[in-house]
């Protein structure tokens, strides 16, 4: 290893670890009472559901059906991928280390990750080490926008699947760009697995795959030599499937059941080119370019930049196309949500373009006593510091790295505590409301990790279907509306929904204090309230059943009835079966999306259970032949050449080549980026 | 680099361009309706009062013309009838002091009349513009009949500027006065610095900035312009003495109104005043790296530069406009690589690439001042780049040559003319016509 590379790396780590105190890695595992960990958006949410993953696991059951939000959903309307990441994390950590603190050192860890895949990406290219720390520090210090993947999407937003998917659909793209110009199969392993995790964290990523893993198969596929690399994508298209088939084949059985609120969209396409410059800033984008141009002309030389200019090229189009030429061709696709993959690829062609520049002028001015690298390293230093250093540079919103939202506040130590009381306030079988927030984020679906039952809110962040009943447009929106919030403290709404208790914040108080079906306990930044002659979630005829328990996969009631209709205030869903005193029976969707069974006079044993059907056996034996084969492809030895190896095996120069002046800044960059000779 | 075209061909292709131009503006401005354009209500005010009242306006002491408060839609926060502040009282006088002749001799006809005529009027700037792209394109390259056509055609035809140029409004003078700044800093390049250069480079700024506050950037230019002369050739006085020479004839030409306004409003260009009387349109909250980086800013500023006619009531296709932004990336493309290409350069030619460096400094200038002035007030807009468009179309259409055989250059130059031709008659036909005059 050069001294260069050394001190490369080094700078990498340096600002891995600067970016990480920033964002309070480091900082103590508590304050004021509570876990400290993000809290902006959508982080409470996919902490819970980590929270709810662990528990699940540690019953002994994989997570199918989630109860705790607003009536439940099933997991593959929201996929846990993500949150098995979490759980790993907390189950390596033998669950010494609190959850919330796993989730602050993984959305950090992600944060990262794009440092270490720009580092892989640049060294299968043979690029120096200055291409991924600029293609880093680019992606450190540019926030983007909410929707693009950047810091602001996972750190401030909080949407980590979605990031980690596109982190995932990206390294796929590379590592089959590497299989097909090496013939590796371990590679095309690891783009099979990578495809695969990013299904599992957001499906959406099916689109990334198939433009950029297609578009890298497209540009290394050649007449005389088109049969391995196609056997190769096939393979990894195969594998990928079945380890995603689990999920693949639900939402295939089950997607129009599945309504998406698209609350994004592009304007048009001249939004499209702001977000596309926002997202990586002018100069990224300017040089995202240069380096697409730069890894064009450089094609048999730099397998992975012509994969990804490639691959930025079909994935615009592409984003084009389902944005204004097939806006529903896709029904559940926010198109602004594709921008993530796009960034990440836009970013590592902005760090090739700067070296690609570097490497011109220096060999256009001819400045001897200056490398592209040190070129390079201004480059960094300068955008670091205008958009990590003194605030009057570049304002809040628009810097790296900018401070959130974090749950170790006085508030969210409020809201622990009055969770606790409400879990006890409220009878069992019920469930509890939590309405408004002292602030803009979404605190209370934190909730799950304080109690395990059924939680309803007046802002539930996403939802699955339009049937849910209360003050709101379900088409528009997942949220009631404040201005109407008196509709959700009315018995009617509470009883519908089996509400035993409320917590409300400051807003909603004076509504909840003048309604007659709520009994205040106590006031202030979260109040708490119990509902008058609650309803329980399950109810035979006009009783509420005596005995109840709600599980994730499970509710089981008994009581007695006189002869009607058991109504369960969960969701439906097909999976769901029922069995009355030990005999099924048929199971009836309300108008509000909840379950209806008939049950006879008398004594009533009612078991519902969330059933794993035959082909979700059959979808799990496939997903096991998937790691099979996976595992087994990965193990293979590679018969063929290093895959960093380009399939030419460098080319040779001739004289007249040289010669020739274009020829000789391509020379120039091809020479100031090998700073060692290519292997044999 | 000549192409076979001879000078006579070239003349005659100016010449129809120029009647092109000519009849396309009178047709431009008769078909949008009275004050439609940017500020036109208020810079019709402007030159009311200089007409009438022999004095400049200020922003403390005169309001938007109440006779014309049914045309209120087209200014800004015009929202109290009788008290609203003429808020174009902070250009300088000279579009003012050349259109108020012309207003007294019409003075007696109807304000919508008198704005058509007002219109009419500025018609020669546009015209002065276009004649200083021909020369510039011929002056850099004198050998080169893809610039010496594609250059004037392309300022010609670019919709928004050509626009500016038949409304009532200091835009188009300003840019034709700044393309003569622009044109005496190559000949200075060229022919090397002396100290009537100087005071004439000095002239032409001063007589710029007395058109449009936007022509300071050439303050900037001018030292370099004679620096790079004076490195070429041997000057007749000290560079040091030639550039104040020239900041001098600025201030012999400037000072007054700069005066002026800052016993008026504080300081010299009447932000403050603007911002006073302004106050929703100011902002705290930006910095100028942020929208010196920020994609929306430039989105909009090259939204701007082609659509939103008629107080940015008229929005042409956002895929038209994405199609010339590629288009223009492509050219920019072209320069870079051109930049980079290893190419030999005779002595005798590397004036060129100094003038041509002159230009594409005036270019970041002009978009860097606009970003400054975004910093603080909202409506900052693309027209204040506007200014720059020769030495633009200069830099695109040379950064387009690289991508074309010499061979290929009579086709693409006509190609490139038919486009611009094509780019105007489908935002007029499709778009402002049919807005204005819905069937």
């Amino acid at each position: 290893m050069t001294r260069g590379r050394r001190i490369g790396i080094a700078a990498m780590w340096a600002l891995a670890a600067f970016a990480a105190w920033r964002m309070q890695l480091f900082a103590p595992w508590r304050a004021f009472g509570t876990f400290d960990t993000f809290g902006s958006f959508d982080h409470p949410f996919h902490l819970a559901r980590a929270e709810t993953l662990v528990r699940s696991l540690l019953h002994g059951r994989s997570l199918r059906w989630i109860a705790n939000h607003q009536g439940g959903y099933p997991a593959e309307f929201y996929p846990f991928g993500w949150a098995w990441v979490e759980a790993a994390l907390w189950f390596a950590g033998l669950g010494r280390v609190p959850l919330p603190i796993v989730h602050r050192a993984a959305t950090v860890g992600l944060f990262l990750l794009p440092g270490a895949m720009f580092a892989w990406m640049a060294a299968r290219d043979r690029w120096p080490i200055t291409v991924p720390l600029s293609a880093f520090a680019l992606h450190v210090a540019v926030p983007g926008e909410m929707w693009s993947g950047g810091y602001s999407e996972l750190v401030y937003v909080g949407l980590a699947p979605s990031v980690a998917a596109a982190i995932a659909a990206v390294a796929s793209m590379t590592a089959a760009s590497a299989a097909f110009a090496s013939g590796s199969r371990r590679a095309c392993a690891v783009s099979a697995a990578a495809a695969a995790a990013a299904i599992w964290c957001n499906p959406r990523a099916v689109v990334a795959l198939v433009v950029c893993v297609g578009a890298a198969w497209v540009v290394s596929v050649r007449p005389a030599d088109w049969r391995r690399p196609t056997i190769q994508l096939l393979t990894i298209a195969g594998i990928a499937s079945l380890l995603a088939v689990p999920e693949l084949l639900s939402l295939a059985r089950f997607g129009r059941l599945y309504y998406f609120i698209r609350y994004t969209g592009y304007d048009s396409s001249l939004d499209y080119l702001a977000v596309s410059i926002e997202t990586v800033s002018l100069p990224g984008f300017v040089l995202a370019g240069v380096g697409a141009a730069a890894a064009f002309r450089l094609r048999h030389e730099r397998t992975i930049s012509y994969a990804a200019a490639a691959a930025l090229v079909a994935y615009a189009a592409a984003t084009l196309l389902l944005s204004f030429g097939m806006p529903s061709a896709i029904e559940q696709l926010e198109t602004t949500r594709l921008m993530p993959v796009q960034r990440l690829l836009m970013i590592y062609l902005a760090a090739v373009g700067l070296h690609a520049l570097a490497a011109a002028a220096i060999a256009r001015w001819q400045v001897r006593r200056l490398g592209p690298p040190a070129v390079e390293a201004v480059a960094v230093a300068a955008l670091l510091t205008i958009y990590v250093g003194p605030e009057r540079l570049m304002p809040f919103w628009s810097r790296g790295l900018f401070p959130v939202h974090r749950t170790g506040t006085p508030a969210f130590g409020f809201l622990h505590q009055v969770l606790k009381l409400a879990d006890e306030a409220a009878p069992t079988g019920t469930a509890i409301l939590i309405a408004g927030t002292p602030n803009d984020d979404r605190p209370q679906l934190w909730a799950p990790v304080d109690v395990d039952r059924p939680l309803f809110y007046d802002d539930w962040m996403w939802y699955w279907h339009t049937r849910h009943r209360g003050p709101y447009d379900p088409t528009r929106t997942s949220r009631y509306d404040l201005a109407r919030v008196a509709e959700i403290f009315d018995r009617e709404y509470l009883q519908r929904n089996g509400i035993g208790a409320v917590v409300a914040a400051p807003s909603v108080q004076l509504a909840a204090d003048a309604a007659p079906a709520l009994k205040r306990e106590f006031g202030g930044t979260y109040g708490l309230y119990v509902v008058r002659d609650p309803v329980r979630i399950v109810t035979l005829g006009s009783r509420s059943a005596s005995g109840q328990t709600i599980e994730n996969e499970r509710i089981v009631a008994d009581g007695t009835s006189d002869g009607d209709y058991a109504l369960i205030r969960r969701n439906w869903f097909p999976r769901w079966r029922v069995a009355v005193n030990g005999r099924p029976a048929s199971i009836i969707e309300t108008d509000d999306g909840y379950m209806r069974v008939p049950v006879p006079r008398g004594r009533v044993h009612l078991e519902l259970v969330y059933a794993l059907e035959p082909l979700d056996s059959l979808a799990r034996l496939l997903m096991a032949i998937g790691v099979v084969a996976a595992a087994g492809l990965g193990s293979v030895g590679d018969t063929r050449r290093d895959p960093a190896e380009p399939l030419d095996g460098g080319q040779q120069v001739t004289r007249r080549e040289e010669q020739s002046p274009d020829r000789r800044a391509q020379l120039a960059l091809r020479a100031s980026s090998m700073p060692e000779p290519p292997r044999t | 680099m000549s192409n076979g075209r001879s000078t006579g061909g070239l003349r005659a292709f100016l010449i129809v361009l120029l009647v092109a131009y000519v009849l396309k503006e009178i047709a431009v401005a008769l078909v949008s309706p009275p004050f439609t354009g940017h500020d036109e209500v208020a810079h019709f005010a402007g030159i009311r009062i200089v007409a009438k009242q022999h004095r400049m306006p200020t922003l403390w002491t005169d309001t938007l013309p109440p006779d014309l408060y049914a045309y209120r839609a087209f200014t800004i926060e015009w929202r109290d009838r009788d008290r609203s502040p003429l808020y174009t009282a902070v250009h300088p006088p000279l579009y003012y002091g050349v259109m108020a002749p012309v207003y007294r001799v019409f003075s007696r006809r109807t304000p919508e009349t008198l704005q058509y005529i007002l219109r009419a009027a500025s018609i020669p700037f546009g015209v002065v513009t276009v004649l200083v792209a021909y020369l510039l394109a011929r002056t850099l390259f004198p050998t080169d009949t893809f610039l010496a056509v594609t250059v004037p055609a392309v300022v010609a035809l670019q919709p928004q500027v050509s626009y500016e140029a038949a409304m009532v409004n200091n835009d188009a003078l300003a840019t034709a006065l700044y393309s003569l700044v622009l044109y005496a800093l190559v000949l200075t390049v060229r022919n090397g610095g002396t100290m009537r250069r100087a005071a004439t480079l000095g002239a032409l700024a001063g007589v710029a900035l007395l058109a449009k506050g936007t022509a300071i950037a050439a303050l900037v230019l001018i030292p370099v312009a004679l620096w790079a002369g004076t490195r070429r050739l041997r000057p007749s006085g000290s560079l040091v003495a030639q550039i104040a020479m020239s900041y001098g004839v600025v201030l012999l030409l400037v000072g007054p109104w700069w005066w002026f306004m800052a016993r008026t409003y504080g300081d010299p260009l009447g932000l403050h005043g603007m911002a006073a009387t302004q106050p929703d349109l100011t902002r705290t909250d930006a910095t100028f790296l942020q929208l010196l980086f920020s994609g929306r800013f430039l989105v909009d500023r090259w939204n701007e530069s082609w659509g939103q006619f008629g107080w940015r009531l008229i929005h042409v296709s956002p895929a038209l406009v994405a199609l010339l932004a590629l288009a223009a990336a492509g050219c920019v493309a072209g320069l870079v690589a051109a930049t980079l290409r290893p190419t030999a350069i005779a002595a005798a030619d590397r004036w060129r690439i100094a003038a041509v460096a002159v230009l594409a400094a005036a270019c970041a200038l002009s978009y860097c001042g606009m970003v400054q002035f975004g910093v603080g007030f909202v409506l900052t807009q693309a027209r204040y780049v506007f200014p720059v468009v020769d030495a633009l179309a200069l830099l695109l259409m040379l950064g387009l040559r690289t991508w074309i055989p010499l061979h290929r250059r009579a086709v693409a130059q006509a190609a490139v003319v038919l486009a611009a031709i094509a780019v105007n008659v489908e935002i007029y036909a499709g778009y402002v016509v049919p807005f204005w005059y819905p069937r």
